[in-house]
């Protein structure tokens, strides 16, 4: 009986000593960028009736200092639709064109896209900008949000 | 016990030896700074291999004396500039390249440490920003907003407006500037696209302190004349507009036939900032038996609207109600005057700011009377009317009917800090300037009667506005024969009409009547001049005319006004944006601004 005893106690501080083990922490560490705007949309209407429409988007970066030892730089394109010109329908801000650069500690960059109010409007013509994050500095940046639907790694403009 | 003593000398000189063979101090073989500040808020960054010690030291701190304090390895002693220093305990004076020297007691080594002196303000702060016209063709002047903020506003003429423009920034001590995301060195210049907002981020290089700042570039705004509405009440007539300053919109009491009538009624009614809308019930006057002319509004303080007019009820003479549910009629109708009034001019009307009295100007129209061609005043005091005759020394009127009268043209009053002022003018040529004492009688402050037949003066209508601080400005055609338009001050101490831009080119109007007509208002915050009148009276377009900056009559750009059918009233708000400029057309009150074109800032 005694021994029983002994062997019981022996496997609860067994047990007790295994649950004490440290716990390791798992981090979310994978950097990636994103666009979209003030909101957290990803695609805006524009009325054509109007004239000097300034818009703001912004370009956020995710990365842990494992990643933002250095200046990132983040590449978008410039889709462009058949119904729409660059310079005369819209126009981006130059300075805050592809690429752009975040500094260490600088997380989020605007966009600017201003809107002109079209001379000759086509609705049977595609009306979009779309502004799609196409390239990175950090090898390992996912560029949307991590997942197979890539949410938010493009912007898109619709004229209407 | 030979034995025992021998035992015991044994053991006391092993023991002996023991001592003597120990050190008093064992060497570390290290002699360095582990720690170093000069004040619990000014620490020292140790560079152990570049053997310097980097203080930042606020440029508020005058003193270049600390005690400091520091920690270093075992037996090691400190001497700063010279001086050995007990950490927390010994003051000595600290500059760039005093040195620190360590020592070990218990050894020869030593280590020699430099201290690094960085002056910093530990602010991040943008101290200008401008576009010089040096570095842009497009502007004539500098331009630079009126103060450094968090977001800025600069406005530039229109052909620099949108345009790609060089800016130049400047920051304080240890700063980076960045323009656009772009480091610009202080003092130096950035080409920028104003179609965007600027983005300006300044970093204190040395303790990381950031300010944000945003300059936005707009266009210097002009004014512009729009029209506003055409509001039309059957056959309309008569009219005039007065600004409530209770709610800082234009009221028009009017004079209009409705289907099947055929005297001419009342009615008021207001601009609502969008619409037309009337303001109480129409019909205002009892023109059952005759028509009703010359109409006026006012405002009391506690937001009481009265309208006057004349005839209606009671022939040549005024009648005055107020609204409450309905028009209620203040007094008799005819406001108790004992002899008819002229009923060519809408003479002054007004509720005054002390008493609340509705307070009516008249001339009285019989002859051989005390009150004919006299100016007039009367008030009510609840139910009843009383009148005060002001102007009975005004000299005689050569071709008056009586010998001691003259003509009291039509006139218009002002309210300047409580106080009421009336410009009146007589026999054409004479003018004066009176302010009104609480019991209707007059205290002069202009005087300048000028007999019939005087070759020079200035005309019967003159318009009389509030200014910036407190100015009172006249407009008046000069009539000396070419009927030009005059702006003047009313020098209150002088007792004089200063004229307001001498030497500036006057308007000329050409044919006789059109004087009458002409409106004028000034900007009670930037002090623009503007006026509406008729090049010849009931023919030709409106003019609307401004005097600039050179005080020179300008003349801004209207899309085909209507023709006049009555004389122009207008009126600044009390925010200085809307100038309000009404008059009567073939389609009814048409209703114009004048003010500020539309504001396009990148936002």
């Amino acid at each position: 009986m005694k021994k029983n005893r002994l062997i019981f106690a022996l496997l609860i501080s067994l047990a007790l000593l295994a649950s004490c083990q440290k716990h390791e922490e798992i981090f979310f560490d994978t950097p990636f960028a994103r666009i979209e705007d003030n909101n957290g949309q990803t695609t805006m209407v524009i009325d054509r009736t109007l004239d000097n429409i300034l818009t703001e988007i912004r370009v956020v970066i995710s990365a842990s200092k494992n990643y933002f030892t250095e200046p990132i730089t983040v590449e978008y394109e410039t889709i462009v639709g058949d119904g729409l010109e660059e310079g005369v329908d819209f126009k981006i801000q130059p300075s805050h064109r592809s690429p752009i650069t975040f500094e260490p500690g600088t997380y989020v960059m605007p966009i600017r896209v201003i809107w002109y109010k079209p001379a000759d409007y086509d609705p049977n013509k595609d009306n979009t900008l779309t502004l799609r994050l196409s390239g990175t500095s950090v090898p390992d940046m996912v560029l949307g949000v991590p997942g197979p639907n890539k949410k938010r790694s493009e912007f898109i403009y619709k004229q209407l | 016990m030979k034995k025992l003593i021998s035992l015991a000398a044994c053991i006391m000189a092993v023991v002996m030896v023991a001592v003597s063979c120990t050190p008093k101090d064992k060497p570390d073989g290290k002699c360095e700074l582990t720690a170093f500040s000069l004040s619990s808020s000014i620490a020292g960054t140790i560079d152990a291999a570049a053997k310097t010690i980097t203080v930042v030291i606020p440029t508020s701190v005058t003193s270049n004396s600390f005690t400091p304090t520091f920690k270093v390895t075992d037996y090691d002693v400190v001497t700063i500039g010279g001086t050995p220093v007990t950490s927390g305990e010994t003051s000595v004076a600290i500059a760039d390249g005093t040195k620190v020297i360590v020592a070990d007691e218990v050894s020869a080594m030593t280590t020699e440490y430099i201290i690094k002196v960085i002056s910093n303000d530990q602010k991040a702060e943008l101290l200008g920003v401008s576009f010089k016209a040096a570095d842009n063709s497009l502007l004539a002047e500098d331009v630079t907003p009126d103060a450094i903020a968090s977001e800025m506003v600069v406005r530039v003429p229109g052909e620099a407006f949108r345009q790609e423009l060089t800016v130049t920034v400047e920051a304080g001590f240890n700063d980076v500037i960045k323009v656009n995301n772009e480091t610009v060195a202080s003092g130096s210049s950035i080409k920028v696209d104003t179609n965007f907002p600027i983005d300006i981020t300044v970093t204190d290089s040395v303790d990381g302190a950031t300010a944000k700042y945003v300059l936005k570039v707009g266009k210097i705004l002009n004014y512009v004349v729009s029209k506003l509405g055409v509001y039309a009440e059957g056959t309309m007539n008569d009219l005039s507009m007065t600004l409530n300053p209770n709610d800082n919109l234009p009221y028009f009491a009017y004079t209009r036939k409705l289907e099947g009538e055929g005297n001419w009624g009342v009615s008021l009614a207001k601009w609502n900032g969008s619409a037309f809308e009337m303001v109480g019930p129409t019909g205002i006057a009892d023109a059952s038996g005759r028509s009703a002319s010359k109409p006026q509004v006012a405002f009391a303080k506690d937001g009481t609207t009265y309208v006057k007019y004349l005839a209606g009820e009671v022939a040549s003479k005024p009648t005055v109600k107020k609204l409450d549910a309905a028009w209620t009629l203040i007094g008799e109708a005819g406001c108790g005057l004992t002899h008819n009034a002229n009923t060519s001019y809408a003479y002054p009307f007004y509720v005054d700011p002390t008493s609340s009295k509705p307070v009516i100007f008249w001339c009285g129209n019989t002859k051989n009377q005390a009150d004919y061609r006299t100016m007039n005043y009367a008030s009510a005091n609840g139910e009843s009317w009383s009148t005060v005759i002001v102007t009975g020394s005004i000299p005689a009127y050569g071709s008056g009917a009586t010998t001691t009268s003259g003509m009291y043209y039509t006139s218009c009053a002002v309210e300047n800090d409580g106080k009421i002022y009336i410009v009146s003018s007589f026999n054409q040529f004479g003018y004066y300037v009176h302010e009104v004492n609480a019991d209707g009688t007059l205290k002069t402050i202009v005087d300048n009667f000028i007999p019939d037949n005087a070759p020079y003066g200035i005309g019967s209508n003159l318009q009389m506005k509030l200014g910036p601080n407190g100015t009172l400005y006249v407009l008046a055609v000069v009539n000396a024969g070419d009927n030009s338009m005059q702006v003047y001050t009313v020098d209150q101490n002088a007792g004089t009409l200063k004229p307001y831009g001498a030497g500036s080119s006057a308007i000329s109007i050409l044919s006789t009547g059109a004087e009458e007509d002409y409106g004028m208002a000034v900007n009670p915050i930037d002090g623009l001049v503007v006026s509406v009148y008729d090049t010849e009276k009931g023919k030709g377009a409106p003019v609307f005319a401004y005097l600039d900056d050179n005080l020179q009559w300008n003349t801004f750009e209207v899309d085909n006004p209507a023709l006049s059918t009555s004389a122009f009233y207008m009126q600044f708000d009390k925010t200085g944006e809307n100038c309000y400029v009404a008059y009567m057309a073939a389609d009814g009150i048409n209703l114009y601004r004048i003010g500020l074109e539309a504001d396009i800032l990148p936002e």
